[in-house]
């Protein structure tokens, strides 16, 4: 059989999430890809692991799928139990625990974007290895090294809503036309203070 | 295990599990050709795939011998396994998989040893969601390398009334996957009394195969109907899964998704569905060497309590019927000369037979 059918599919993925004045904007292209073959054009990688919790995942799909799974699993029985939403930060850790536990048989590069009412909009980077760190403003996948300069030379800390979204679709955009492993639509959540994230397609 | 393996091992050497096909590694039981008869297809395949290997099961072959090459055929000494299990009382098999002559396939294998061939499905499997529900068509081609192994078998999988499964990669790894969440997915069905989601199928599915790493060799497109609408699911031999309105799989899924792209449109009437389907598996079937022989198609709709399957649907290049005679006329040769040579007998003996 090909090789393509029988290689484990990946993400090369270009992500982004940035934190803003009272919320996060978290973005990510939408083509998954074994080998040379896109096996899925419309993927949804912003994976949601609470209301106002979500993922953005790079590296292997089986992977960061079961890691995701896993952590919505955790944090929905520790909302039940608390009846309390859960913090990012928590839901930061609980993916970073698996993500360190198994960091020799997987692959996988998340970042974790969301709101909570301690401290308001954040974003964690937790890259292959298991490391964790919180940042205003994250960028992952293979896309990503096209946009590094780009981010540190136009990212200001403390924008409007609007004004974040659109970076965050510059961003993708740009690491999408140099990246070929990138391609497909925008997708983007944004996270503020209500109860439920808008869904914005495009 | 053989001791002598280990050592034999060179310095290198990674535990890695020998192949996607659990059944190599497990040939407890006895082997009894009679198991052949009156069984599907797919038994054929499995059972052919432990006689390949009972040789090597049944005779504790030592490991040293087989290497070094002073292993003549039929040498070893044959086991029984009911006398040589020390206990009498009867153990029952460990249920799952059992990888227990995994490392002893490898290092055979690392020295030359070339081990049978699982049954593949090169294969071209699809699915798309209509108006009223989901389509799911797959080819009948099942190969063994370059062998046409089954030329009608089926890939289209029964998990629930309404849930249906299409499976592409090793023949056994999708049949046994598939029959294994159908039961999972009654006993929730007859735990809870409800009709249970597509989703639920999609979760049990992508665990088992996640859980295996990706031994276990099934690709699979899964489709169904329930209470929130209509659902196709692709799923990976990693567990990865995709939901998507339209999928196709194996080796012929790129010629499949060609007609997929250019013909696939939201809510779609059934005649056009079935015939996207038709011609998306025929695509696969006239263009991929890994699929052939007919197109089963499978309609699960909202509104039927049942999944309907068309087996074949659709037979791929039959033999034409022949337009005109092209034998040779009696007499069309003529006969210049005949001659009749009678039969010389040089000896002849009769001996008496032993009844």
């Amino acid at each position: 059989m090909a090789d393509w059918l029988t290689a484990e599919h990946s993400t090369g993925t270009s992500l982004v999430a940035a934190e803003f004045d009272g919320g996060v904007v978290i973005g990510a292209d939408s083509r998954t890809t074994t080998g040379a073959y896109v096996a899925n054009r419309v993927t949804d990688k912003l994976t949601r692991l609470s209301d106002q919790i979500y993922c953005c995942r790079s590296g292997s799909a089986a992977d960061t799928q079961a890691i995701a799974d896993i952590a919505a699993y955790h944090l929905e029985f520790q909302e039940i139990e608390t009846g309390q939403p859960p913090l990012v930060n928590v839901a930061a850790k609980v993916v970073q625990d698996i993500c360190y536990n198994y960091r020799d048989q997987m692959s996988a590069g998340m970042i974790i974007g969301g709101w909570d009412v301690r401290k308001g909009g954040q974003v964690y980077a937790i890259p292959i290895g298991g490391m964790i760190v919180r940042q205003a403003i994250a960028i992952g996948g293979s896309g990503s090294s096209y946009i590094y300069g780009f981010v540190d030379a136009q990212f200001k800390e403390g924008m409007q809503k609007e004004d974040c979204v659109e970076f965050v679709k510059k961003c993708l955009g740009l690491a999408i036309s140099r990246d070929g492993s990138s391609g497909g639509v925008i997708r983007v959540v944004l996270q503020e203070h209500r109860k439920y994230p808008d869904m914005v397609k495009q | 295990m053989n001791k002598g393996a280990a050592e034999a091992l060179p310095p290198n050497f990674s535990w890695l599990p020998f192949t996607s096909c659990p059944l190599i590694g497990q040939s407890l039981e006895p082997i009894r050709p009679f198991h052949l008869m009156g069984t599907s297809n797919f038994e054929k395949a499995y059972y052919t795939l432990e006689l390949h290997f009972s040789a090597l099961v049944f005779r504790e072959v030592s490991l040293e011998k087989l290497i070094s090459g002073s292993l003549s055929e039929g040498a070893g000494v044959p086991v029984d396994i009911n006398t040589s299990m020390s206990s009498l009382l009867v153990e029952p098999p460990a249920a799952g998989f059992s990888f227990r002559n995994t490392n002893r396939n490898l290092a055979l294998e690392a020295h030359g040893f070339v081990a049978p061939k699982a049954v593949k499905t090169g294969t071209t499997i699809a699915g798309l969601i209509y108006k009223d529900g989901v389509v799911l068509g797959a080819d009948t081609r099942a190969t063994a390398g370059n062998i046409v192994a089954d030329k009608n078998c089926e890939k289209i999988h029964r998990i629930a009334p309404r849930i249906y499964c299409c499976g592409a990669g090793t023949a056994a790894d999708t049949e046994m996957t598939t029959r294994s969440i159908e039961s999972q997915i009654e006993l929730l069905h007859l735990n809870t009394g409800r009709e249970i989601p597509v989703v639920a199928a999609n979760r049990l599915l992508k665990q088992q195969l996640f859980r295996y790493q990706g031994h276990i060799g099934a690709a699979l497109v899964l489709g169904g109907v329930d209470r929130n609408g209509s659902h196709i699911y692709c799923i990976y031999p990693h567990g990865s899964t995709d939901k998507l309105p339209f999928a196709t799989m194996g080796s012929g899924s790129l010629a499949a998704m060609a007609v997929m792209e250019s013909r696939w449109k939201p809510e779609l009437e059934l005649d056009d569905a079935i015939d996207i389907m038709r011609e998306a598996i025929t695509a696969g079937i006239t263009n991929d060497l890994g699929s052939g022989s007919n197109v089963d198609v499978m309609v699960i709709s909202k509104d039927e309590p049942k999944g309907k399957l068309a087996r074949p649907f659709r037979q791929v290049g039959i033999r034409g019927q022949r337009q005109g005679d092209y034998g040779f006329k009696r007499g069309a040769t003529a006969v210049l000369e005949t001659r009749v040579v009678p039969l010389q007998i040089v000896d002849e003996q009769v001996e008496a037979m032993e009844t």
